[in-house]
């Protein structure tokens, strides 16, 4: 294993983050805000970080598949202590703790925040926070890859091992095309939804992080109140267009503008997804408007679609504070908060894909108890899934759920309640963000203890890196 | 890039340009920290002054209200009255620029201020009463006869000048004001020094903020330098040392020439060398 030139590619990371940085530097002085030199200096360090390999080692055109593995693990840890650089420089709430957890959480598209005044930072560190989540969304890795073209051949190799491999399914292209489809579906998403988010009456500022976050399912908001802070349904609607969009395959979705046969109208998993999506609405809404929390049942129905939609995508915005809610509605968002989204989005969680792969699996048994000679195939989506698929499968779902049960053992270890480390256990792991009880979605990560930020944010990149990559990383050495 | 001469030189350089561009940003955030402080430093003088100017101002007026209550001297009321003029003065410079909260408190100083000028003013040593003197209707006069007829009994209202108990009504009047006086220049001292709360935390931020640039780039710094290690020996100490064995083995045991290092630019060049004149030595031999 060459770690020159894993140090090489991770700085060429470096290099995308120092352009953000520059970027959020530029906002801040713009401003005339106190954000700018703490994200000028940090985009000097970062930048320096970024060039220094690249100054002694050559350009390298074959990489295996364990250099691979740690560019795409190396590439997200140092990403994450990089980008705690502007909030420690600038300060306030921003301790050594805070600043880890945000970045993680930024990242790792959490979008759980240790801020108590969010409006308290400087737009530059805003946009910052915002920038985070949108590179995080589509990964540290692939984000380089869609700026450097000088990647070459390795491109492959780093998508390959980046993106899940129920994500890459629905990409029936060239691999060379998947960089180019993510590409047009995200940057054009963010780029239409930040329009609809001015002419809905938010500022363009607002409306590009808000956007930049949703686009990404982190959930940074620039309002201490997240989208409750506009009181206006047409935001939220617009907000919910593009999380369920955000919760799609972005395959799916280019396949679906190209007119291709394979798009999300065809697709078994967006049907499912959709099914569970307006259940759960229904159900909360019901709840919410029988037990009198809303009087009028259209705006139950409103708020409980929002928070569906927002925690099923792993987004986290919040136009209410759930934790007011019927613990009937709590529940089915827990659960939203556990499935998530689809494979190959920019959501967390076990994923929808996943979960109608458990079930069909289980039905498969079923027959095959009933019919012991008969050959039974497991498809999704048409395509027929392997043994190996199935048991990966199967063992990702009791691995997410042993760390759901680990965090929220520790967490009630250290003073919490259950149902907050139970549901902040379930935060972190699906990167959804809010959880319920002193972390619910108006309120903040600040008074939990600094031991549980440090285990929220290993629960966070392991949640980000679907478990068995920051496993594996543990036992690199083990890799022959 | 080429040249490890060109690639050392660049490294450092880079390094040195973060240092000052750290160092630059400490040393701007500093003199902020500076500029804040003598800020905080001036406007806590200035408070003091004025606090120190109305107590010493109304340490005067009463000091004269005693004479002129206790001790009779009534000449001492012009000494009031040129204390009273310096609170309204002290007041006056303390509102240019004060916050609403300070002002308001201000008001109530110079409200008190004008009720104790008041006393002052109105004070005397005598005091003007009313007395009724009643007379019999006999009209019997100093010899004491007896006049022949009786008259009725009459009331003769009489002003008449009494001396005022001075250290009663200094007691009575005066004081409570006065001390009234202290206590609401005791608010004014704490109000505008909660008014430097916001001040003081912004100095804490500033001192925070030259000292972090710095300890963040020396931690990478660090890293940089390790990197810089790690390179250097890798592409330079490393092949230097292979090329070195190598050639001492040819040339000690007639082993073949052969390194399995990384290398970059001259040492690539210095290894291609020594190949190009091994294999002409041998060319050479076997001509031979």
């Amino acid at each position: 294993m060459r770690f020159t030139v894993i140090l090489r590619y991770v700085g060429t990371v470096m290099l995308c983050l120092s352009a953000f940085m520059a970027v959020s530097a530029g906002i801040s002085f713009v401003s005339h805000d106190d954000g700018f030199y703490p994200l000028l200096l940090s985009a000097l360090l970062t930048l320096l970080l970024g060039v220094f390999p690249m100054i002694f080692v050559p350009k390298s055109e074959g990489i295996t598949t364990k250099e691979g593995f740690m560019i795409v693990v190396g590439s997200w840890l140092v990403s994450c202590v990089v980008g705690m650089f502007p909030y420690l420089i600038w300060g306030g709430e921003f301790t050594f703790s805070n600043a880890w957890f945000e970045s993680v959480s930024g990242f790792t598209t959490t979008g759980a925040s240790i801020l108590t005044d969010v409006e308290a930072l400087p737009q530059g560190l805003l946009f910052w926070r915002s920038a985070t989540c949108w590179i995080g969304g589509v990964g540290v890795v692939m984000f380089a890859l869609l700026i450097l073209p000088s990647l070459g051949t390795n491109k492959m190799a780093l998508s390959s091992i980046e993106m899940s491999s129920l994500a890459r399914d629905n990409y029936r292209y060239r691999t060379q095309m998947v960089v180019k489809i993510l590409l047009c579906i995200y940057i054009g998403m963010t780029i239409i939804f930040t329009v609809l988010l001015k002419l809905a009456g938010m500022r363009w500022f607002d409306a590009l992080n808000h956007t930049m976050s949703a686009c990404a399912t982190g959930g940074f908001s620039t309002k201490n109140t997240s989208v409750g802070f506009y009181d206006s349904p047409l935001i939220e609607w617009i907000l919910i267009v593009v999380m369920f969009l955000s919760s799609l395959h972005f395959g799916l979705l280019y396949a679906t503008i190209a007119r291709k046969a394979n798009n999300i109208f065809r697709s078994e998993v967006v049907r499912i997804y959709v099914v569970i999506i307006t259940l759960a609405t229904l159900l909360i809404g019901a709840s919410l408007y029988l037990s009198g929390t809303y009087t009028n049942i259209l705006t139950s129905l409103r708020q409980s679609v929002f928070q569906v939609v927002s925690l099923i995508s792993t987004t986290g915005f919040a136009t209410a504070d759930t934790t007011q809610w019927t613990p009937f509605a709590v529940i089915i968002l827990i659960i939203v908060s556990i499935i998530c989204g689809c494979a190959g989005s920019t959501s967390g969680g076990i994923k929808v894909d996943r979960v109608l792969l458990y079930f069909k699996l289980l039905m498969a048994r079923l027959r095959g108890q009933q019919h012991p000679g008969a050959v039974i195939r497991i498809r999704l989506d048409g395509m027929l899934q392997d043994d190996r698929q199935i048991n990966t499968v199967t063992l990702f779902m009791t691995t997410y759920f042993a760390l759901i049960l680990c965090g929220t053992l520790t967490s009630t270890l250290f003073g919490m309640d259950l149902l907050t480390a139970f549901s902040s256990s379930v935060a972190f792991v699906g990167n959804v963000g809010p959880g319920f009880g002193e972390v619910g979605s108006m309120s903040n990560y600040a008074e939990i203890p600094t031991i549980l930020k440090f285990q929220g944010s290993i629960l966070m990149l392991m949640g980000r890196l679907e478990i068995f990559g920051f496993i594996q990383f543990l036992f690199i050495r083990m890799w022959r | 890039m080429k040249g490890l001469g060109k690639r050392v030189t660049v490294a450092f350089l880079s390094v040195v340009a973060l240092l000052t561009v750290s160092g630059v940003i400490s040393l701007f955030e500093l003199s902020n920290l500076s500029a804040d402080t003598g800020k905080v430093l001036t406007m806590s003088g200035s408070e003091m002054k004025v606090a120190k100017g109305l107590l010493s101002a109304a340490y005067n007026h009463n000091r004269a209200m005693i004479d002129v209550a206790i001790l009779g001297d009534e000449a001492q009321k012009m000494a009031c009255g040129k204390a009273a003029k310096a609170i309204d003065s002290q007041i006056t410079s303390a509102r240019k620029g004060a916050s609403a909260a300070v002002v308001a408190s201000l008001d109530s100083l110079a409200k008190v201020a004008v009720q104790l000028q008041q006393l002052a003013d109105g004070y005397s040593s005598v005091v003007k009463v009313k007395v009724a003197e009643a007379t019999m209707g006999n009209g019997a006069d100093s010899l004491g006869a007896k006049p022949a007829v009786k008259s009725a009994a009459t009331a003769v209202v009489e002003v008449v000048e009494q001396p005022v108990d001075g250290k009663k009504w200094f007691k009575e009047n005066y004081e409570p004001a006065y001390n009234h006086f202290l206590k609401l220049v005791d608010h004014y001292s704490t109000v505008a020094e909660t008014e430097l709360a916001p001040h003081t935390e912004q100095l804490s931020n500033n001192a925070y903020r030259s000292v972090m640039p710095v300890l963040i780039s020396l931690a990478v710094m660090i890293a940089i330098v390790l990197m810089l290690y790690y390179f250097l020996y890798i592409y330079a100490v490393k092949p230097i040392v292979g090329i070195n064995k190598a050639l001492s083995d040819y040339l000690s045991f007639k082993l073949p020439y052969k390194t399995k290092v990384t290398m970059i630019d001259e040492v690539k060049s210095l290894n291609d060398n020594i190949e190009h004149l091994i294999n002409a030595s041998k060319s050479n031999l076997k001509q031979e």
